[in-house]
């Protein structure tokens, strides 16, 4: 299903309007051009690339233990919402 | 790690009788099976955590489904606001395809400042059907059900989506839009002298003469009986159906194309690549038609029948197709959750993006690949996907 990942923000490039993010072990640099506000530590819902919206902590870490209990997330986490050779921009969000 | 959403991996190789498509979907379609053991007060909260992308048509189907399962009937303001949430939500999945793939389609940037404005008001209309959170539990007995009329400041929100459409999207009100759905002559007036992006991206097609491009003969997915389909999701098989869902033997398609269907277009353009995009647009404009009604004017949307035994489907129209749950809860407790998604139905290892696909006329590699992805984009998995050709 159209599941989107949530992470933890651990570094701003403002004149990029880029975040990287953790999840896991694994860090990942995401576009923050649809939201607004958005600080380090804060908590996103990453979608292929995007930083779709803020949410909690408390919601970020249920949301990770449910995708955990679906067998859906490995030991090595590794954020990988964009695939490399996907077709460029389109395919992205999905 | 790979995406926990799983892809999906499109190869199209060329062969002495044309081309043949193949898809590999990593899709968790029994994902649901998770919230077995747990209540289904605790589930209808968490699903819409996990399934975040098409969260309101996942909780909507989720509580008509639980509804079912235990006799309760939502009220009609209730399933008004609910249809509501939905199509804002839908509105906002099809603006994403619009706004952000759809120039790329183009060899453009992005249009992300749009799309930004799109997310934050879609947000701000979401918060004021649901201000308190609570609008798709089992149940839910909400303000919203208790103050029969527009949500307050809905109004001001729904005049800034419709300028935003107007003058973003479509380049005319989306009323002017949906009236050109029935009138070929007038939807290529439009298509030829209109700036916005998916005025443009139309008329290249024109321009090109791939308007017609990917007719398929798949057919449309029927109104199933709720019968036929708690029947299907509950048998020994489900996990495969779910996967790669058949009705009747036959791969089915469930998409904006089949929900809008503009015949009048399809008369002219065929069923091909030109109308399902048009049937994007439309989809957009009567979202905003039906927001604008309110939950009073919406509360026409069926309600889910009274059962109680148990046993309970919900059903409703995301924005890639018919989105349906099954749930089976004894004792308080879920024992049985399935999920069927519109993208197993339309990306079926013989559905209709394959024979689509398969369809293409021969050419350049590049040339294949760009229509390919046109294709694939104007029929809309949910998750990313990769092409190989």
């Amino acid at each position: 299903m159209c599941l989107a990942i949530p992470a933890r923000i651990t570094s701003i490039d403002v004149a990029a309007d880029t975040a990287k993010v953790a999840l896991g072990s694994v860090g990942k640099e995401i576009s923050l051009a649809l939201i607004e506000d958005a600080a380090v530590g804060d908590y996103v819902l990453i979608h292929v690339g995007y930083a779709l919206n803020k949410i909690s902590e408390e919601e970020a870490q249920r949301t990770l233990e449910m995708i955990a209990e679906m067998g859906l997330l490995e030991e090595e986490q590794e954020l990988d919402p964009e695939p490399t050779s996907t077709v460029a921009g389109s395919g992205g969000q999905r | 790690m790979s995406d926990p959403g799983g892809s999906l991996e499109i190869q199209l190789t060329p062969s002495s009788d044309g081309l043949v498509c193949t898809i590999v979907s990593t899709r968790p379609v029994a994902a649901a099976s998770a919230f077995v053991g747990r209540s289904p007060e605790e589930t209808t909260a968490r699903l819409p955590l996990l399934f975040s992308i098409c969260a309101r048509a996942q909780a909507g189907a989720c509580a008509a489904a639980f509804e079912q399962a235990s006799g309760r009937v939502a009220s009609p303001i209730i399933r008004g606001r609910r249809e509501a949430a939905i199509a804002a939500e839908t509105i906002r999945e099809h603006l994403w395809r619009i706004l952000l793939d759809w120039p790329t389609l183009l060899g453009e940037p992005p249009c992300r400042d749009d799309m930004a404005s799109a997310l934050a008001l879609s947000n701000r209309i979401l918060s004021r059907l649901d201000p308190a959170g609570d609008l798709f539990g089992v149940g839910a007995r909400t303000a919203a059900g208790h103050t029969p009329g527009q949500a307050p400041g809905l109004d001001v929100l729904l005049a800034d989506l419709h300028d935003l459409l107007t003058h973003k999207v479509l380049g005319v009100p989306p009323e002017h839009w949906l009236s050109l759905i029935g009138d070929p002559s007038g939807f290529e007036r439009w298509c030829r002298n209109t700036e916005t992006v998916a005025a443009r991206l139309l008329r290249s097609l024109l321009e090109s003469g791939e308007a017609s491009l990917g007719k398929t003969t798949i057919p449309a997915l029927p109104r199933l009986s709720e019968k036929d389909l708690i029947a299907r999701l509950s048998a020994p098989d489900w996990a495969e159906f779910v996967a790669a869902p058949t009705w009747q033997g036959q791969p089915r398609e469930t998409s904006p194309f089949t929900r809008v269907h503009p015949l009048p277009l399809i008369e002219v353009y065929g069923a091909g690549l030109l109308v399902r995009l048009a049937a994007q647009l439309t989809e957009v404009a009567t979202g905003l038609r039906l927001l604008s009604r309110g939950p009073v004017g919406n509360a026409g949307a069926q309600p889910t029948s009274a059962g109680g035994n148990g046993i309970g489907l919900g059903r409703v129209f995301a924005a890639r197709g018919l989105l349906a749950h099954v749930v089976r809860v004894e004792d308080g407790r879920v024992r049985e959750y399935r999920i069927l998604a519109p993208t197993e139905w339309n990306f079926h290892p013989r559905g209709v993006v394959v024979r689509a696909l398969e369809s293409l006329p021969p050419g350049p590699e590049e040339q294949l690949r760009r229509q390919a992805e046109l294709l694939i984009t104007a029929i809309d998995p949910c998750v990313a996907f990769k092409l190989t050709c």
